[in-house]
């Protein structure tokens, strides 16, 4: 005899509606259903992510340029005498110098990384503050803009 | 007891050995020292927490805390992210200046600021005077597992010295 409400019916009910929200939860990770249905949670992680990112190579500008001061200031000194290198130390004069004029290539390859992590959280603002939906068909290569 | 019996018990026995090892290192380096006695006090407090982990690191090096040569702070406007950074100036034993990285990071998680990076720059173990040539790779290799555990030994020492 078949009834409507058996045990098995109810679970096969059970891992339909598993199935529906394990499915709804996926499409809400992608770009279509987040700019659909979580649109501001998805725009604070985008804005996040781009300050978090530009705090980031901030920092790394930051501790290059305190490299530079202390090998600088470490030059100075192993001038004037205060600094005595241990023997057999790789620093000395010649090397100082060169870690100076590597420290130089590095530093800029850092400010360039900070301003385009600028550009990257003005790019999530602006695509917050033009209210951006990731469209269903496919855009022309390219940047998606506002 | 066989041989077959005391060779087990053995190998049972390092392997656990091995792994409480492993375990007290993540502890440490992981739980136990980023934490160390910088516990309540607020993101707002940056500058103090900066100046506790400073002097302590710096100390367990033998190096004398003079002031920040730079103490930032910055945190985001959306999520709960804080970072504070900073050099400080310092005076080894034999007088010359030393520059120490300071970094820090908020920990949502734990609600109080915790260590991150941290080492003396330009350091005479550093990276940056090295050629292509010198040192060779054997002599990187020995650099670099000294620099390793240089640094744990010195987290260990001021782990102990701490209050």
């Amino acid at each position: 005899m078949k009834t409507l409400v058996s045990r098995d019916n109810l679970i096969r009910v059970l891992l339909l509606v598993a199935l529906g929200g394990t499915l709804y939860k996926g499409f809400l990770k992608t770009p279509e259903g987040a700019t659909l249905f979580a649109r501001q949670s998805f725009y604070n992680g985008l804005v996040n992510d781009g300050e978090n990112t530009a705090i980031m190579k901030e920092r790394h500008r930051d501790v290059l340029e305190a490299t530079d001061k202390a090998i600088k200031v470490r030059l100075a000194e192993l001038r004037s005498g205060v600094y005595k290198p241990a023997p057999g130390s790789l620093v000395s004069e010649e090397s100082l110098e060169r870690a100076i004029r590597k420290d130089v290539a590095t530093r800029a390859r850092a400010v360039d990384d900070e301003r385009r992590a600028q550009e990257k959280l003005e790019r999530a603002k602006g695509l917050e503050a033009a209210g951006w939906r990731m469209g269903w068909g496919c855009p022309p290569a390219g940047e998606a803009r506002p | 007891m066989s041989v077959r019996r005391v060779m087990r018990l053995g190998l049972w026995g390092l392997s656990g050995a091995v792994l409480a090892g492993v375990g007290l290192l993540v502890w440490f380096g992981a739980w136990h020292y980023p934490a160390l006695g910088l516990s309540g006090i607020p993101k707002a407090g940056y500058r103090q927490a900066m100046e506790i982990a400073a002097r302590g690191m710096t100390a367990a090096d033998g190096l004398r805390f003079e002031d920040f040569d730079f103490c930032k702070y910055r945190e985001v406007e959306r999520g709960g992210e804080a970072y504070a950074w900073g050099a400080a100036r310092c005076r080894a034993a034999d007088g010359s200046t030393a520059f120490y990285w300071v970094y820090l990071e908020w920990s949502k998680k734990r609600g109080q600021w915790l260590r991150n990076y941290s080492l003396e720059l330009a350091a005479p173990d550093d990276e940056i005077y090295f050629t292509r040539q010198n040192p060779g790779q054997i002599g990187r290799a020995r650099l670099a597992g000294g620099k390793l555990l240089g640094q744990l030994a010195s987290r260990v020492r001021e782990a102990l010295a701490a209050p």
